[in-house]
């Protein structure tokens, strides 16, 4: 029991006020940043620019900027943080530009010019971002472990994240059948398609997504200030499918819009209870990709 | 993280184990299968067939699994989800067929579903309460059947702890229910925790540090640089997450923590707190039920080593009289029992209050050892206050003090100081058995005392006893000799060693067995002298030699009056008794010698008297009467001087045979009712009683009790003789008068020789002082006893009593011819 003859610090009162503090400040940086993501998004919807353009911008507004804010509290206290940032924003920008490039919808793009290099290129999202983001985790371990990111009981978190996932999206296509004809917009199910949506996904979607929203937010509103399961559920949930409440004014179906935001929702609710169970951010990410990969094959988002 | 539990939670259990992670998968597996086979069906096209309604049943089956493991909110949750499909293809097919069978049927198993989760999830929560119910049961009974010792119920909980929240460790910071430190105990060690100041960085330990929290709370990420640890630069990393909830006693107060620890692997959560709350419920009461039985334990046996250590004490005490060894006995044991350093004993009173006084100079509050000072003075027991020192500290470093006074039958004999260096070091138990051993003390010192008196008082008596001239022997009830003086030893020759323990018999013969060389059985002469009717005795010398000696012997007698011992006082008469012999035989060589000349002398005379009487004057006649007379009384005297003399020779001869009293009696008072007429003699008959006794005698006896009552009666009165037997087989014949009586101090000296009554009429009334010594002699010798009752004025009533003959002896005896008494 040598762990309880260690040391308190005798200023361990002010060190909890200043941590107490900061995590006070951060929340309320992430509450910024996607409020002003969203605006920023439905503002660019208003402008009607190109598609390609629209991506890009949106892409690099939200996901980048949420990935880029949730990796800076890994390393916020670390020396070179300023140079770290400087080259990080570049990259993820970068990453969400070619994400909006490559993206098989848009007309004139990679896939219609080089659809087979679309493919290759397309891979380079999740390779690129995520030899990113392994040193930085690696490199901050305790930090990484507070929003979930550890490989303990990896296998069972992947599974039960799969099959959360699954259940939920095909569940959504189940009830697909039923909708207007019109509301559904499937991809087709084609290679290039599938291949830029995980990687969309894997590379820049779903990191970021899970680690502001659950990985960060649950870990900052119920872990440390100490807010109830429920509280803090509907307070992620609520700024997450604010996000999709944007896509769904930009979706051409009120119905898909709906659609969109009741699974959205539903997936929220998965996520923080496969959080607050498992304790790893892994099922979640993992559900995250399987239904947002199933659902983007029917909509256009 | 820091992060305090609502209590309000604490009562929710919750368990998440592996099985319910199994039934999980295995319920979302199954609702995914589900969806697919739903969803390919559709697809298909295949509404029509009998598929759907398999697989719409089907979705029973994870609806009742997820009630029964995860309650109703979960069931009708998956109900909904199901049945969210089912209103859809419901919708679908209103649309497209209108109402119908299926519809109706699809409506029916919507409600199937939310009825299956409802009832499900209610059989499964009676089911779980009931099963926790006994959980808790078992729990608990485990618990308290490991109350008597703290070690079982600590390791108890531990591994209860250390199992239900997959930790790496677990421990109770718990106050030592002795001494009220704090001590951190884990599954294998047990140690006391430093008090906050001992640390030289001044700062707390984490362990000190959850000590001072009062309310549940667990602590994450401990390894992380921002944690409330300080960093071990190069040393052991600290642990991942941490849990920790207080023990309460049932009256609120603190009673340690419950400290869970987890090295690796997750941080704990607040549902973790959770889990722990039955276990920690019933495991505070164990704790605290267990660490009353240890201080119960601790106090018994304290108490048991007090009292054995003050009885060993007290053992050693009583066996011992030396005050020096009580002192150094009672300082030792005093300092044991209370497990001071140092202790003092003040035996002198006026000390005791010199230092109350000179410590009375010192303090402010002079109230305590005022008291202590009355209490001291008056003889009572003072009210001892813990936290004064009653006086000046006998030692350095002391820093609290205990005393308790010696007091035997109210008066303070002194006191017993005890110090220590630790402050409030003595408590009620230790004053108490301190002052149970000053009430030993108190009886040690004065028996110490008594003792020393009683060996003063044996010296003195040693030499009085040393100092007396005459031999002194003490033995035991059975006549073995005890002790013996100087001049014992010197008149028997032996000394006292010899002699221990030998019969008195070796020392003392009855004088008698002299005589006769016949000895007796040593019955005989201790019973002579425990009788105490010896008063001579020959003693035995060591070379052959032997002494005549007066003994005078007393018993010794013990608390309850029972006789214990002889005390035997002699003293050597031999010269004494030789010189009476001597005188004896003088006087029977005279008597003897003179008796036959005066026989012819009173022979003559009457010869003369008879013969010439009518040839001689008057005044001759006159003189030879006279000469006559004169003989005749000299020759009675002669004849009881010879008659003494036989008697103490023990030549006097005796024939002791059974005789009718009665007419013997009658035949002495016939003879003196013509001797001396103008008595009245009257006799009261009581028929024919036969008594043993020699007849010569007898008669001698009774004239000798008439002759008396004739001598000292005033002519005319009367002269009563009585006899009557008594139960107690004896003859009681009495001769009473009505004389002038006998004064009360002269009745005891009456029946010594030569012993006359002082009186006018002692001169007037002839005799020798030889008659009732004869008698009592003669009545003593035939086993009887006389006595006197008399009143001066009164007449005087002389009893002597004789052993009636048995039947059988006076059967065998023919009864007797009367015969003249011969004198």
């Amino acid at each position: 029991m040598s762990g309880l003859n260690l040391t308190v610090r005798r200023d361990w009162q002010e060190q909890l006020y200043r941590k107490m503090t900061e995590n006070t400040h951060l929340w309320r940086t992430g509450q910024v940043l996607i409020l002003l993501s969203a605006v920023l998004v439905f503002c660019i919807t208003l402008l009607n620019l190109p598609r390609l353009w629209v991506n890009v911008l949106r892409f690099s507004l939200s996901w980048s900027l949420f990935l880029g804010f949730a990796l800076w509290t890994l390393y916020r206290r670390s020396r070179g943080r300023v140079t770290l940032s400087l080259l990080l924003i570049p990259i993820l920008f970068a990453l969400a530009a070619s994400a909006a490039y490559l993206d098989p919808r848009v007309p004139q793009g990679v896939s219609d010019i080089l659809p087979y290099w679309a493919v290759v290129i397309s891979l380079i999202i999740p390779a690129v971002s995520w030899s990113i983001m392994l040193p930085i985790l690696s490199r901050h371990p305790v930090e990484a472990r507070r929003l979930g990111l550890h490989v303990n009981e990896w296998l069972p978190n992947v599974v039960i994240g799969a099959m959360s996932g699954g259940a939920l999206a095909v569940h959504l296509l189940f009830i697909t059948e039923f909708l207007p004809g019109d509301a559904v917009a499937r991809l087709g199910f084609s290679e290039s398609a599938l291949f830029w949506s995980f990687s969309l996904l894997a590379g820049l979607w779903v990191p970021a997504e899970e680690f502001l929203f659950r990985g960060l937010g649950f870990h900052l509103l119920f872990e440390e200030a100490g807010n109830s399961y429920w509280n803090t559920t509907l307070r992620i949930t609520v700024l997450n499918v604010l996000l999709y409440l944007v896509l769904a004014l930009y979706t051409p179906s009120i119905t898909l819009g709906l659609v969109v935001l009741v699974y959205r929702t539903g997936l929220s609710l998965i996520n923080v209870f496969l959080l607050y169970r498992r304790k790893s951010l892994l099922p979640c990410m993992v559900a995250n990709l399987v239904f947002t990969f199933v659902m983007m094959q029917l909509f256009p988002l | 993280m820091i992060r305090n539990v609502n209590p309000k939670l604490l009562r929710e259990p919750r368990h998440w184990g592996r099985r319910d992670r199994q039934v999980l998968a295995l319920t979302v597996l199954t609702i995914l299968l589900w969806m697919i086979i739903m969803y390919l069906a559709l697809l298909s096209g295949e509404q029509s067939i009998g598929l759907f309604p398999l697989l719409r049943y089907g979705a029973v089956i994870p609806v009742a699994v997820t009630a029964y493991y995860y309650g109703v909110g979960a069931g009708v949750t998956v109900a909904l989800f199901f049945n969210s499909a089912f209103w859809m293809e419901l919708y679908a097919l209103s649309l497209r067929s209108g109402l119908s069978l299926i519809t109706l049927e699809q409506v029916a198993i919507s409600l199937i579903l939310f009825v299956v989760a409802y009832v499900v999830a209610d059989l499964s929560s009676s089911v779980q309460s009931q099963t926790a119910l006994r959980l808790a049961v078992r729990d608990r009974e485990a618990l308290l059947s490991r109350t008597s010792n703290l070690n079982k119920v600590t390791g108890f909980i531990l591994r209860s702890a250390r199992q239900a929240l997959d930790a790496d460790e677990a421990a109770i910071i718990l106050s030592n229910p002795l001494n009220g430190q704090w001590e951190l105990i884990t599954s294998d060690t047990k140690h006391p925790l430093p008090e906050p100041g001992e640390q030289s960085s001044g700062s707390l330990t984490l362990a000190q540090w959850l000590v001072e929290r009062s309310s549940p709370m667990y602590l994450q990420d401990l390894d992380a640089p921002d944690s409330i640890l300080l960093p071990v630069p190069g040393g052991e990393r600290p642990p991942r997450s941490l849990l920790t909830r207080p023990l309460k006693h049932s009256n609120g107060s603190k009673l340690g923590c419950l400290v869970v620890i987890r090295e690796n692997g997750y941080n704990f959560a607040q549902s973790d707190m959770q889990v722990l709350d039955d276990l920690v419920l019933a495991g505070q009461k164990a704790l605290e039920q267990a660490g009353l039985y240890a201080r119960t334990d601790f106090a018994l046996e304290q108490r048991m080593t007090q009292l054995a250590a003050i009885q060993r004490t007290t053992r050693e005490l009583n066996s011992n009289f030396d005050m020096r060894n009580i002192i150094d006995l009672t300082l030792q044991c005093a300092i044991e029992i209370t497990g001071a350093e140092s202790g003092t004993i003040i035996l002198d009173v006026d000390d005791l209050i010199q230092l109350i006084h000179t410590r009375a100079m010192e303090v402010t509050n002079r109230q305590a050892l005022l008291n202590l000072e009355q209490a001291i003075l008056s003889g009572k027991t003072p009210v001892l206050l813990h936290d004064e020192m009653y006086l000046p500290p006998f030692f350095p470093r002391t820093q609290s003090q205990s005393l308790a006074l010696i007091q035997r039958r109210g008066q303070t004999l002194g006191a017993v100081v005890v110090e220590c260096p630790q402050p409030q070091a003595f408590d009620e138990t230790s004053d108490w058995a301190l002052s149970l051993l000053t009430d030993h003390v108190a009886i040690a010192l004065e028996n110490a005392r008594l003792f020393s008196e009683i060996q003063k008082e044996k010296q003195q008596i040693g030499l009085i006893i040393d100092s007396i001239a005459d031999g002194l022997i003490t033995s035991d009830w059975e006549g073995h000799i005890l002790t013996m003086n100087p001049a014992a030893e010197k008149l028997t020759g032996y000394t006292a060693g010899s002699l221990a323990g030998q019969h008195l018999n070796n020392i003392f013969r009855i004088s008698d067995e002299i005589k006769t060389s016949e000895l007796q059985p040593p019955e005989r002469l201790l019973n002579l002298l425990k009788s105490g009717t010896v008063d001579k005795l020959v003693v035995r010398q060591r070379l052959g030699s032997k002494l005549v000696a007066s003994v005078s012997v007393a018993p010794v007698v013990d608390e309850q009056e029972k006789p214990v011992g002889l005390v035997v006082l002699f003293r050597d008469i031999t010269r004494q008794e030789e010189l009476d012999r001597l005188q004896q035989e003088l006087i029977a060589a005279i008597s003897h010698e003179m008796r036959t000349p005066l026989t012819k002398i009173s022979s003559i005379a009457e010869t003369l008297q008879d013969q010439m009487a009518h040839q001689l004057t008057g005044r001759q006649a006159q003189h030879l009467e006279i000469m006559v007379a004169e003989t005749q009384r000299l020759a009675r005297f002669l004849d009881r001087m010879l008659n003494v003399h036989r008697l103490e020779s023990a030549n006097f001869d005796f024939q002791i045979r059974p005789i009718p009293i009665n007419f013997i009696i009658e035949e002495t008072i016939q003879h003196w009712r013509k001797t001396v007429p103008n008595f009245e003699f009257v006799l009261k008959e009581s028929g024919t009683l036969w008594v043993q006794a020699d007849e010569n005698s007898l008669f001698l006896v009774l004239n000798n009790l008439l002759d008396n009552a004739v001598k000292y009666s005033p002519g005319g009165t009367r002269i009563e003789v009585s006899m009557e037997a008594t139960p107690d087989e004896r003859v009681l014949v009495s001769v009473k008068d009505q004389g002038k009586g006998i004064p009360a101090e002269a009745q005891t000296r009456i029946f010594e020789r030569f012993y006359r009554v002082d009186g006018g009429d002692a001169q007037v009334v002839y005799g020798h002082g030889l008659g009732l010594y004869i008698t009592k002699i003669l009545v003593n010798a035939m086993e009887g006893d006389i006595w006197v009752e008399s009143e001066p004025g009164q007449g005087s009533q002389f009893t002597f009593n004789l052993p009636m003959a048995r039947t059988s002896a006076v059967l065998e005896e023919k009864p007797i011819e009367t015969q003249n008494p011969g004198h």
